[in-house]
């Protein structure tokens, strides 16, 4: 059971470093809505994640 | 149950995230960018695919400053990032005040697909400036860039020396 946190751990880290670089490199080409949309989907992952790791008895 | 519910905000966590990667890709990565690149020998400035959109937006000019004399060298760059290929005719003009000097450029531009290609043409600004501007006064050129309905401008400001060399005699001591 411990080593599915460390993949997860491991996931989620990879999650967040794929977004920042994507961030990074292309947020200045995305249009407003591409822009709005994008955050709504962050909040949306985090939230979602949240509530997973909750039901996990986090 | 517990458990059927709990991967389903897993689910909807991997959805989001693919949601994510998707906008940036096909909203973000996919299309076409120019960019310009102008050095001056002594500065290098870029103008990058959203500084022209910020331009479009408010309404204002990018511009270079060079000394009077000297020259800037132009590097214009499409990026096609589609998956067909590009194909248009690019005119590079010079103007001031809303009457046309020369031409630089004028081309047909193809590119194909997720490459880019690059234009060059260098501006000595010794041979764009009226004899009759007097040296301490500087002047404006602006250079349009058309690419199909595509338009940008960029405002070179030619500036006089505001340290003008001058030759001292140095008398010998006795």
């Amino acid at each position: 059971m411990k080593l599915e946190y460390v993949l997860y751990g491991f996931g989620i880290l990879f999650c967040i470093a794929g977004i920042g670089y994507l961030a990074a490199e292309y947020i200045k080409y995305l249009s407003d809505v591409g822009k709005i949309v994008s955050l709504l989907l962050t909040v949306g992952l985090f939230a979602c994640l949240g509530k997973y790791f909750e039901g996990l008895g986090w | 149950m517990a458990v059927k519910h709990n991967n389903l905000f897993l689910y909807l966590t991997l959805a989001c995230f693919l949601g994510i990667i998707l906008i940036f890709i096909f909203d973000g990565y996919m299309g076409l960018y120019d960019s310009l690149k102008m050095d001056t020998g002594q500065y290098r400035q870029t103008i990058d695919a959203d500084q022209w959109s910020q331009q479009e937006k408010y309404g204002y000019l990018s511009s270079v400053s060079v000394e009077r004399g000297g020259s800037i060298d132009f590097t214009y760059k499409v990026e096609n990032h589609r998956f067909s290929q590009y194909s248009d005719a690019v005119e590079v003009s010079l103007w001031h005040h809303n009457e046309k000097i020369t031409d630089i450029i004028t081309e047909s531009l193809s590119v194909k697909s997720f490459d880019e290609r690059e234009l060059k043409w260098s501006l000595d600004t010794a041979e764009l400036v009226p004899d009759d501007i007097p040296p301490e006064q500087g002047y404006n050129l602006n250079i349009v860039i058309e690419r199909g309905e595509i338009e940008r401008e960029i405002m070179v400001d030619i500036y006089s020396s505001p340290y003008p060399i001058k030759s001292v005699i140095i008398e010998p001591r006795d």
